[in-house]
């Protein structure tokens, strides 16, 4: 089967987000960079189909020179090679991202895509779907098991609590959530072979993308960093009284009940 | 030109879906244009009363049992016709994960700009929309330039309108579904009565200082007593205490919840990630330094395993 994992690289999870002095735009350069974790989620299970089935993992990347660490990660952790699509010198929004990896997919003709369920900078959700949409292909998110039936494959999503199960047809294309699978760690021996799997760099122009499809339909008016203000009341006196402040400060101060 | 909101198909209108509608009817009003909903599915005759006064005009009712079990992408073949017919301008939905996934598919299918999970909407000359990046670290105010404009809206974040007024008119609809490719087998619905975590009023959050998977009844009872919903740090799902389903934060969900009570949990950066947006924050920890102190409104130290009770106790004396 060949598999095809979107991968993105965010920053670091702990990383400090400042807002430019433009007022529009957060400032990134420097931060380091690391593949989504839920991507890490999308990655292993399409190791583990792999294992199974036989055929190719690739990671796919839409970026710059940043990806290029996580998709070193990706390919220790088990993509057999990886893709890095250069991204416009002019900003887009998912809808341009979408149509860029749509377009290479469409070449590469996988029988399966898996992605995260989301990217936990920007929280975008949408670009998987986007992208099964412009194949045309079947697509289900937030897939917490998968199942290899004969001709389809079986899923189990989490719907806000309830649990759903369908079948699709291949290609398809799910994103996977958080619990479906615990991401193996690369041995040391498997993180030096990936230093030598390839890396295949790809333009627009050489993938055939019409940058007009890309214009954003977008703006960014402000951006603000966001600290909540909190009272910050340690409550005192013994445990009683504690909590019947605590009780009596809902009621009163705060109208919760 | 109207504008549409999209009511999430399934035996009951989600209260997500009512706080989109509300959300979706100011938009309309400021911007002069009528609002019409659109509906999936064989449950919406029951659920009428909760459409009075919503400000919607027209009811699109496609009502056909199939479709209350239909994926993201078979209805949003069905939306898109609709849209292209009646030209609507401004499409909004709840931002739960089948409303994200149907506006996302919805989106390509118009090749059309969408912004998931606001938690703000208003009109200068068009849709301008509020959303949350890098774990809440940063609000961004996004303004559309483009027609149809797609927008999700957080749950928990807009009011509902008070259910008396002008009940909206219902359009009866048919559409054949397509198979496109996905098959449902089977549903299993949440075995408790517990709200839904994203969209409770009230979070009970438990973290490493649960100790195992053993206690958790303790915060449980806390929940039944004042209808919150139970959540966990990352600590305490990747010991394997709880299900994955319960994770508030980076790698979890994102809850916004009047009140948000976090037990024995630290406070990592990632957590708050989840809760930032929390109105009222309480921390219950034994750790004076954790950061948890530093981001709550009311703190108590000690250890949860004897406050929770008390809490409970009192929360009970004081209703009756």
């Amino acid at each position: 089967m060949k598999i095809a994992v979107l991968i993105k690289g965010v920053p670091d999870t702990a990383s400090v987000i400042e807002v430019a002095d433009d007022g529009y735009s957060a400032v990134t350069s420097g931060l380091k960079i690391v593949m989504n974790p839920f991507d890490e989620f999308a990655l292993e299970e399409a190791v583990r189909i792999r294992e199974k089935c036989g055929g190719e993992v690739k990671a796919i990347s839409l970026g710059g020179d940043e990806l290029m660490e996580p998709l070193r990660v990706a390919l220790a952790g088990g993509a057999d090679n990886a893709t890095l699509i250069r991204k416009p010198p002019f900003d887009i929004t998912e809808r341009g991202i979408s149509i860029i990896l749509a377009k290479y997919l469409k070449k590469l003709e996988p029988d399966l895509i898996l992605a995260g369920l989301q990217a936990i900078d920007l929280v975008g959700v949408q670009v998987p779907a986007r992208i099964a949409e412009i194949l045309g292909i079947p697509h289900a998110s937030s897939v917490i098991k998968t199942e290899l039936l004969d001709d389809k494959l079986r899923i189990s999503r989490d719907l806000e609590g309830e649990r759903r199960v369908c079948d699709l047809d291949y290609p398809a294309l799910i994103t996977v959530q958080k619990g479906i699978n615990t991401p193996r760690y690369p041995t040391v021996p498997e993180v030096l072979k990936a230093r030598k799997k390839q890396i295949t760099d790809i333009t627009l122009e050489e993938l055939g993308v019409d940058e007009k499809q890309l214009q954003p339909g977008l703006v960014v008016e402000s951006m603000t960093v966001f600290n909540p203000s909190r009272k910050r009341k340690i409550l005192e006196g013994d445990l009683d009284a504690q909590v019947r402040t605590l009780v009596t400060a809902f009621t009163e101060e705060e109208h919760l009940f | 030109m109207p504008f549409l909101t999209v009511l999430q198909p399934g035996d009951r209108l989600r209260k997500s879906c009512l706080e989109a509608t509300a959300a979706a009817a100011d938009l309309a009003a400021a911007a002069e244009a009528d609002l019409d909903a659109v509906y999936f599915g064989s449950g919406l005759e029951q659920n009428m009363d909760l459409l009075a006064g919503s400000g919607i005009r027209k009811v699109f009712l496609y009502d056909e049992p199939l479709l209350d079990t239909a994926s993201e992408g078979q209805i949003a073949v069905i939306i898109e016709s609709l849209v292209r017919e009646m030209d609507h301008k401004v499409i909004v939905g709840s931002a739960t994960t089948f409303g994200k996934e149907l506006l996302a598919s919805l989106s390509a299918r118009l090749d059309a700009e969408l912004v998931q999970d606001c938690i703000d909407v208003s009109w200068k000359n068009g849709p301008v929309v509020t959303k949350a990046l890098y774990g809440g670290k940063v609000h961004a105010q996004l303004r559309f330039t483009e027609n149809p404009a797609l927008i999700s809206c957080r749950p928990n974040v807009f009011p509902i309108r008070s259910s008396d007024g002008e009940m909206p008119e219902i359009v009866s609809m048919t559409a054949p579904m397509e198979s496109n490719g996905i098959v449902f087998v089977e549903a299993e619905k949440p075995s408790t009565d517990m709200p839904a975590l994203t969209e409770a009023n009230i979070v009970v959050s438990g973290g490493r200082g649960m100790d195992g998977n053993g206690s958790w009844e303790i915060l449980e009872k806390l929940c039944t007593e004042i209808g919150g919903a139970l959540g966990a740090s990352r600590a305490a799902v990747d010991s394997g205490w709880i299900p994955h389903s319960h994770q508030v934060g980076q790698t979890g969900k994102i809850v916004n919840p009047d009140l948000y009570i976090a037990c024995g949990i630290s406070g990592a950066v990632q957590h708050f990630a989840g809760m930032r947006e929390s109105k009222i924050v309480v921390a219950i920890n034994r750790d004076p330094s954790a950061p948890i102190f530093e981001m709550c409104d009311y703190g108590i130290v000690g250890d949860l395993f004897e406050v929770v009770p008390v809490l409970v106790e009192e929360l009970r004396q004081r209703r009756s």
